[in-house]
């Protein structure tokens, strides 16, 4: 009797299982969530990694049930029960786990290298709220080639305003939460958005410009992608976020051309010089660096900044790279040698978006004050400031951007305010909230 | 009749015979401002002495439902505007409710950081630390509110909030471990944490704090000491905070709290404490600023337990006993002469006594002979040089701190502050106060090696307050009350003192300037001179601040001064602070009986801070003189003193002690060749030299402390390797076993027989003679050896390598 009960079970259990399980799918969620987050590289506590199938399959042979892992979260010794201090996982987690390890710990993606955070399936994006129940920060934003648009950074969303009037001009969708880096390529047709849930994922979102439909995903990431934009002649769509990396993507055909460790800490800001051959980062490492694109070699590296660096370009005579950052100093470096030039303390304050204009650069200072400077002449040239709201603390600028002669910036408190910089007026102020 | 006469004498509240029991409710009357408040109900069952918490699973009765509603577990929520009662039995409270239609928003102070605080975000060892955990750091325990506002709602661009769908913020999902924790889950989507933080979000996550009041301090309820007795064990605690604007808000569900022993009784996020075991324990609650607690103690009736009364020796043993007698330990029996001679020469000479003093005082029959070797012992030179020793330690007399010269001046000063009995109020002005030349005046090393403000400001609190009071110079301390501001008020008084080096020896002089301000660090305000009670001081700038600081110390009222140095004395005794470690008085690190320190601090105070006095007393308790072995009754008890812990030979009393068993006493560098290592005035005075460096150093081993800092932990305590392989085939030991011209070795060549030698061998180690199966052990294994002296070595090495000789029991 008892024989035949066990048999039915595992008839009915194979029945249940009669896919086989996906690690991509059905595994890899479970571990991305649970456990990731202490067994990764440069954190692998207990010498232990699984964030890639790589790391995972050093850790356990297929079908061997003993394995550390499954262990680890089925023992009842609190002490040694994964994960620490928290909820154990559900027994339909650790049967998957189990079903797949017993199935042969197989791999169904590509590259077994690759982070478990882009192998996981894109679960595509819900839709955004038709009208926000409150404004969100404005974290990215960029004029239109003809300076007739702004976008700006949507709740998975962008949107586009007329910077005459503050009218919402359209909405492109299917995007990720928050964009923090929005860029458009060279002849207008693509959009790029730097984009993510923040501590959960990040992705790249290209943009067909004029129909507002998706070119590409070039790359998912663990969390949020912070800069992105395109190389002068527009073949190339470099971009970097939390995770360090710098990434430079072919925009023809969306392959990779590089993919560097930048940085030990989250890369906040690119910039390509005028000749399209190099990118310099800036990282909250306090470094900033320069990259051959051609060689994918590192060309140089400025160490000098006291804290985060958050804002980089290139200087017009294409030698010489400006950073700035929380310490509130701009520094002049050399691009070929990584020397510094200058430090000239402009700011007296965390600078956090710094963007070229025509002939001058635009960097944001707390306040709510914008100080335009002129980086031929090392002068400031004038300064733009934002009102706070009624009863409130000056607000956070959290993004900027510039066409000819107008000034668009963006604040936490969810507003975009637009200057014109030769009469130094105020032109619009609006919520950017549908 | 009676019948009906008894309730109506329990509603009046008469504690009266007839009376049996009664409900109590804390509080009286409340009002309720706002949908979100909440009134955490007390509800206690009085029964003549006897109390017990009730307020889970009593049956409320509201008079008008339709105004509150109460939980099973006592909390009482808002529903509608105007007033009820709720009662239980015959006691009521009156509770009104307004303002339900119009909630105020979240406050961010008053609510969003103090819920970070009670999940322990912003606890030291999490996102609290100087830098934070996981690029996201908040201010420990909340104490900069406005730039933990920044890091929550800014900084990185608002990634922590999220306006839109406020269940997905980083600040939600992370705790909630929905996103992958390192801190693990700190809180439950269902909690009522996780519904404010939630709504502070969905707000806008605003951080207004303009036309909000200040918050002036918080009650707890309970608020005095209880007695609470298994298996009624546990206690329901309420927190109340009052604001300036007149109004009080029950915080409960706000509060952190903490319990001071967790072996003893665990607290629950909500304030509900659940007893473990019986003993004390200190119930902590903290809302932002402000710290208040109450001590709560755990009695289990002990099976078999039986009090016998026995006669105490003084008020010290009336004290011990009476706890002992409510936690039900028994006391352990006297200790034998043998075993109290040796213990008392330890401690209050740091010798032990030789082979005649104790023939002489095991036959004296005088029934007073204890308290006159005690007073002997007390009058001896030893106890001077032993006692200052440990002052010594304290106040960093040695050569790197203060100079060759100094250690010796300085160390001579305490001798003869121990020797004359000084007060111990003059001997703290002496200290705090000195001026002048350290050549003339000793004391004046004092601000030497306390070099700066700070330092002195810090030292002199941990030697006089008994605070380690060092956390507030960079935030509000986390485990006591002392916030920031009085860091820097209390430095004021230290901030005048001038150290002078003439270039004249090692000479310094010491003097206070007229000017000079201290200013603190984040509101750069001038900070007026501050002490405990006393508050902000205004001093007329022709008086040293350091004269109105020692007034204030030694004053007739002062909570610290004579308790810390009772307390002090009592472990150098006992083994164990009432309140231990014995230098850190705080209120999470309550006494383990309050009324015996109190005793002893009043009585010193009385006699004029004598010393010698105290120490007489402990000295001749029959808790002091309890023996070292426990009975079935007191087996498990650690801290209340029913029985003597027997502890290891501090290093200079185990070498001294080596020395007078061996006959070959160490000798030291520096010093005249018959200075014992128990009169030392400092360790470090052996010369530098290159050749020697990485010398095993045997009182290093054992624990002797450098004196580099006052922090009596410097003195290692624990045992350890290095130890036991110096006991078991160190250089020193084997020298001293096989000097030829040692104890054991004269003995030999006097031709005095095993016996005689092993006898004498445990005489004067052990301080009792060998028992017949030791004996008989000793002298098969001497006799049946090839060669006597090496086995007589061995014995000796044996004698040397027992418990009971490196312990003091």
């Amino acid at each position: 009797m008892k024989r035949a009960l066990t048999s039915l079970f595992v008839f009915s259990s194979a029945l249940v299982s009669a896919e086989v399980v996906s690690f991509s799918r059905e595994v890899a969620p479970i571990l991305q969530r649970q456990c990731v987050a202490c067994h990764k590289e440069g954190k692998a506590k207990g010498k232990y990694r699984l964030d890639t199938y790589e790391q995972l399959r050093k850790e356990i042979d297929p079908g061997d049930l003993e394995t550390e892992l499954l262990h680890r979260v089925t023992t009842d010794d609190t002490e040694e029960r994964m994960p620490v201090d928290a909820d154990p996982l559900r027994d339909d987690e650790i049967s998957v786990i189990r079903r797949w390890i017993v199935e042969g710990a197989k791999y169904d993606g590509e590259d077994p290298g690759a982070l478990l955070s882009e192998i996981i399936p894109m679960q595509g994006h819900p839709e955004a709220p038709s009208s926000y129940p409150r404004p969100l920060g404005v974290t990215a934003m960029v004029f239109g080639r003809e300076g007739e648009k702004l976008y700006t950074g949507g709740y998975h969303e962008i949107l586009i305003w007329n910077p005459e009037d503050g009218a919402l001009l359209g909405r492109i969708p299917n995007n990720g939460q928050r964009s923090y880096g929005l860029a458009l390529s060279p002849e207008g047709k693509m959009l790029a958005a730097a984009t993510g849930d923040p501590g959960q994922a990040g992705e790249v979102r290209v943009f067909d410009n004029q129909s507002g439909r998706v070119l590409a995903t070039p790359f998912r990431g663990g969390d949020t992608l912070l800069a992105v934009d395109f190389s002068p002649d527009g073949r190339i769509l470099a971009f970097g976020g939390v995770d360090g990396k710098l990434r430079l993507f072919q925009t023809e055909t969306w392959t990779e051309v590089l993919a560097v460790d930048a940085h030990s800490d989250w890369l906040t800001a690119l910039s390509w010089n005028r000749g399209g051959n190099q990118v310099a980062t800036a990282s909250r490492d306090k470094t900033a660096k320069v990259y051959n694109v051609t060689t994918g070699k590192r060309v140089s590296t400025f160490s000098g900044h006291p804290e985060a660096v958050r804002g980089i370009a290139f200087h017009s005579n294409g030698k010489e790279v400006l950073s700035t950052g929380d310490h509130g100093h701009l520094f002049v470096w050399g691009s070929e040698n990584g020397k510094k030039v200058a430090d000239r303390a402009k700011f007296g304050g965390p600078v956090l978006r710094f963007v070229e204009g025509r002939r001058e650069f635009f960097a944001t200072t707390p306040g709510g004050v914008v100080v335009q400077f002129d980086a031929e002449k090392q002068k400031r040239l004038q300064e733009f400031k934002i009102a706070s709201q009624a009863g409130a603390e000056a607000p956070t600028i959290s993004s900027c951007a510039s066409w000819g002669t107008l000034l668009a910036v963006g604040t936490l408190d969810g507003r975009v305010i637009i200057f014109d910089t030769e009469t130094g007026d105020q032109r619009t102020v609006f919520l950017a909230k549908p | 009749m009676m019948r009906f006469l008894l309730p109506m004498f329990c509603i009046l509240g008469m504690p009266g015979v007839w009376c049996q029991a009664a409900w109590e409710l804390h509080p009286s009357e409340f009002t309720l401002s706002g949908k979100r408040e909440s009134l955490q109900l007390i509800a206690t069952w009085r029964d003549r002495d006897r109390v017990a918490d009730r307020t889970k699973g009593a049956e409320y009765v509201i008079t008008d439902p339709a105004v509150v509603s109460v939980s099973r577990d006592g909390v009482v929520r808002p529903r509608a505007n105007g007033v009820t009662t709720i009662r239980l039995g015959e006691t009521m409270v009156e509770v009104t409710v307004r303002g339900v239609q119009s909630p105020a928003p979240v406050s961010f102070r008053h609510e969003t950081l103090p819920v970070l605080s009670r999940l322990g975000c912003s606890a030291g060892s999490c996102h609290g630390s100087p830098h934070g955990k996981g690029s996201f750091r908040l201010s420990l325990r909340a104490f900069d509110p406005a730039l933990d506002g920044l890091t929550l709602v800014s900084e990185e661009l608002g990634r922590r909030t999220n306006p839109i769908e406020p269940d997905k913020s980083l600040l939600l999902l992370k705790p909630t471990t929905v996103v992958s924790h390192e801190g693990g889950k700190k809180l439950d989507k269902e909690s009522p944490e996780y519904a404010l933080l939630r709504s502070w979000i969905a707000e806008g996550a605003a951080l207004r704090k303009e036309q909000e009041s200040t918050c002036t301090g918080i009650e707890i309820y309970p608020s005095s000491a209880r007695v609470l007795h298994f298996p009624d064990a546990k206690q329901q605690f309420s927190v109340h905070a009052k604001f300036s604007d007149g109004t009080r808000r029950d915080v409960t569900h706000l509060a952190v709290f903490e319990s001071s022993n967790t072996k003893v009784a665990e607290v629950s996020r909500q304030g509900f404490v659940s007893g473990i075991e019986r003993g004390g324990v200190a119930i902590i609650a903290r809302y932002l600023e402000f710290i208040e607690s109450t001590s709560l103690t755990f009695v289990r009736k002990i099976d078999g337990f039986e009090w016998v009364d026995r006669k105490p020796a003084n008020y010290v043993d009336e004290h011990v006993y009476r706890k002992l007698r409510q936690l039900q330990f028994s006391p352990s029996e006297q200790s034998k002469d043998l075993e109290f001679i040796r213990r008392v020469y330890l401690d209050v000479t740091g010798q032990l006594p030789s082979a005649d003093v104790i023939g002489v005082f095991v036959e004296d029959r005088d029934p007073r002979k204890r308290a006159l070797l005690i007073d002997a012992l007390l009058e001896s030179e030893e106890h001077a040089s032993f006692w200052a020793q440990k002052w010594g330690d304290l106040l960093r007399v040695s050569k790197k701190q203060i100079g060759h010269t100094s250690v010796f001046k300085f160390s001579r000063w305490l001798v003869n502050a121990v020797a004359s009995n000084m007060p111990y109020d003059k001997f703290a002005r002496e200290i705090l106060t000195a001026r002048g030349s350290s050549l003339v005046y000793p004391a004046a090393n004092y601000y030497r090696a306390a070099g700066d403000t700070f330092d002195a400001m810090e030292t002199s609190a941990q030697l006089f307050l008994g605070s380690r009071i060092q956390c507030a110079k960079c935030h509000n301390h986390p485990f006591e009350r002392w916030t920031q501001d009085n860091y820097y008020g209390l430095a004021a008084f230290f901030n005048r003192v001038e150290r002078k080096k003439t270039g004249k020896g090692e000479e310094l002089i010491v003097y206070s300037r007229q000017d000079g301000e201290v200013s603190h660090p984040a509101s750069g305000e001038i900070m007026k001179p501050w002490a405990p009670k006393a508050g902000a001081m205004e001093v007329e700038k022709v008086f040293d601040r350091r004269d109105v600081f020692t007034e204030w110390l030694t004053g007739e009222d002062n909570p610290f001064f004579a308790n810390v140095e009772a307390n002090r004395i009592w472990a150098y005794l006992l083994g164990r602070g009432i309140v231990e470690p014995f230098d850190d008085f705080r209120d999470t690190n309550p006494p383990s009986n309050p009324p015996l320190l109190t005793a002893l601090a009043q009585d010193f105070r009385q006699s004029g801070y004598d010393r010698r006095h105290l120490l007489r007393v402990i000295l001749n308790s029959n808790t002091y003189q309890a023996a070292s072995e426990t009975n079935h009754f007191n087996r498990e008890d650690q801290n209340y003193f029913s029985h003597y812990q027997p502890r290891m030979l501090t290093a200079e009393q185990l070498v001294d002690a080596l020395g007078v068993v061996t006959g070959r006493p160490m000798k030291f560098e520096g010093v005249p060749p018959e200075v014992k290592a128990t009169e030392l005035p400092a360790p470090d005075l052996r010369p530098h030299s290159r050749g020697r460096i990485g010398d095993v150093e045997f009182m290093k081993v054992f624990g002797q402390p450098e004196r580099q800092t006052i922090c009596e932990c410097e003195r290692g305590d624990e045992s350890s390797l290095g130890q036991a392989l110096q006991m078991y085939n160190g250089q020193l030991i084997h020298d001293m076993i096989t000097a030829k011209d040692g104890n054991l070795h004269r003995w030999i060549g006097e031709g005095l027989d095993e016996e005689e030698i092993v006898r004498r061998l445990y005489l004067s180690a052990l301080c009792r003679p060998p028992g017949d199966e030791e004996l008989a052990l000793h002298l098969q294994y001497i006799r049946g050896a090839e060669n006597a002296t090496t086995a007589l070595e061995d014995t000796l090495w044996i004698v040397l390598n027992k418990s009971e000789f490196l312990f003091q029991h």
